[in-house]
């Protein structure tokens, strides 16, 4: 029997009308599912578990739509975006791209990389960190593309998002060039990178030739040990296929573990089917949600991750993102900081709302801190020192797209223009491919 | 001189305008983001969020300051 858990917009994948969806539940399992006038209906599966899938819904913080000054037109979501008044959530991270090259051709690509032009230069990028900055002086910035080391001027371009007072940046690469290239990686760190948030898909060359078309692992591990010389933390971001890799996310977890504290985490992305992906509607048995994710690790993880560990995180959709918190203890095991009860109570975004309405610049007082010679002084600086972050980010595709969860997106791709637009809109591609936003 | 570090009461928001070195550190203490929904949480507010103790937070948070 199927059983109505809620209801919302989205798209039809052929001619991307906006139609009612609902999710569904069936056999235990979450589906999407939409009709439209024109193309008939369609089904598809959204989480294996029904019951995580209802319980992180009762998790869900929503904010509620933020007077922007830009009224909602008359093309209304996703189709006009630049983060108008029925927008819920602020910028979190804004990604630029930097250009569409590539020096892989990747079976998988949400940016459908080397298949057109752009490359903003100094001006233009001078005006894309301003966008970002102006929608949240603290946002995590994230130099995307292509891939962004084929740009010779990285470098400046990192330089120039820190002179205009970026708090974060990270790159987003397939570590290549990283590999390639002695003294790269501390050429970037001296730049002022913060992170580099590495293509890892596991530690098998049969992954990465499924998903990248080549053997890639040496290069992988070569990055990884460049970047610890420099002293350049690294986020792992393996993309998720059930049948490629998704029996094997406790080997990265341990990876990344052994190479703390270079190694920040773990950030789990199952495959979504926009911008290059293998075509068609995936069948239910591709698809892999959040949920899977969690499962397996705590499967492949036995004693060291457990369930109650993992959060959906209050800055998203409780579907978008979730995260755990460990930290490396002296005996060598991860030891958990995040629990689930810890979002008990706190099940309304307004609640955090009326504390910003709240916000005065409040003078910070004396306080003596930063002493390592107590108990509580070794564990703040253990958790700080060998921290590690196992989190997800549950990517939408035009089959699964939930325009309420869209709304409540708070990663935020620059255009060139200078709008923020949700990166599953931005990204989002018809079922032939036809992209509705391009730079 | 030391510098005197931030405290419970302070605001996110001010934390980090103060010392911006402390950002990595919160994302490692389990924070995904500063955004306009939680810039004007005090450091409190936002270790409990967390599911931290705001003492062991806020030493942290000062350790990464360099306080």
């Amino acid at each position: 029997m199927n059983v109505i858990l809620h209801e919302t917009e989205s798209l039809c994948p052929v001619c991307l009308r906006r139609i009612p969806a609902r999710y569904e539940r069936r056999d235990g399992r979450a589906y999407f599912t939409k009709a439209c006038p024109e193309h008939g209906g369609f089904s598809t599966l959204f989480w294996r578990d029904a019951d995580m899938y209802e319980s992180w819904l009762r998790q869900g913080v929503h904010a509620p739509a933020k007077d922007r000054g830009r009224p909602p037109d008359e093309a209304g979501c996703p189709f006009s975006c630049g983060l108008c008044d029925a927008h819920r959530s602020g910028t979190c991270t804004a990604v630029i791209e930097l250009t569409y090259r590539c020096d892989l051709d990747c079976r998988v690509c949400f940016a459908d990389a080397n298949s057109r032009r752009f490359e903003p230069g100094p001006a233009q990028l001078e005006r894309m960190y301003a966008a970002a900055l102006a929608s949240n002086r603290f946002c995590s910035i994230q130099l995307s593309g292509g891939e962004p080391t084929m740009r010779e001027d990285l470098p400046d371009i990192i330089r120039l998002g820190k002179r205009m007072g970026a708090v974060h940046l990270q790159l987003n690469t397939n570590g290549l060039r990283l590999a390639a290239e002695p003294g790269y990686a501390a050429q970037l760190k001296a730049a002022g990178l913060d992170l580099v948030y590495l293509q890892f898909d596991g530690l098998d060359d049969a992954v990465y030739r499924r998903l990248r078309g080549r053997d890639l692992l040496e290069l992988k591990l070569k990055a990884i040990a460049r970047c610890e010389a420099a002293g350049l933390g690294v986020l792992l971001v393996p993309v998720v296929v059930p049948g490629v890799n998704l029996d094997s996310l406790g080997e990265i977890v341990r990876f990344g573990k052994a190479h703390i504290p270079f190694v920040k985490g773990v950030h789990f992305q199952p495959m979504s089917c926009f911008g290059r992906f293998p075509g068609g509607a995936p069948a239910d048995e591709e698809r892999c949600g959040l949920c899977d994710v969690i499962h397996a690790l705590c499967e492949q993880c036995p004693g060291e991750l457990r369930l109650e560990h993992f959060v959906p995180r209050k800055q998203f959709d409780p579907h978008c993102d979730f995260s755990s918190t460990y930290f490396l203890d002296a005996g060598g095991r991860l030891a958990a900081l995040s629990e689930r009860s810890q979002n008990d109570g706190d099940t309304e975004r307004t609640d955090f709302v009326e504390k910003t309405n709240k916000y005065t610049q409040k003078r910070w007082r004396y306080q003596p801190g930063g002493q390592a010679d107590t108990a509580l002084g070794r564990f703040a600086l253990r958790t700080l020192t060998h921290s590690f972050c196992i989190s997800g980010m549950g990517f939408q595709d035009v089959w699964n797209l939930d325009l309420g969860r869209l709304r409540g997106c708070c990663v935020h791709v620059v255009t060139a223009d200078c709008r923020l637009v949700p990166f599953c809109a931005f990204h989002l591609t018809d079922e032939r491919g036809g992209r509705l936003y391009e730079n | 001189m030391k510098r005197m570090g931030v405290d419970a009461d302070m605001a996110l928001g001010s934390a980090l305008e103060l010392y911006p070195q402390i950002y990595p550190a919160l994302l490692s203490q389990g924070l995904c983001c500063v955004n306009e929904e939680n810039e004007g949480l005090s450091l409190g507010e936002l270790a409990r969020s967390l599911g931290r103790e705001p003492e062991g937070f806020i030493e942290a948070l000062n350790a990464a300051a360099g306080c």
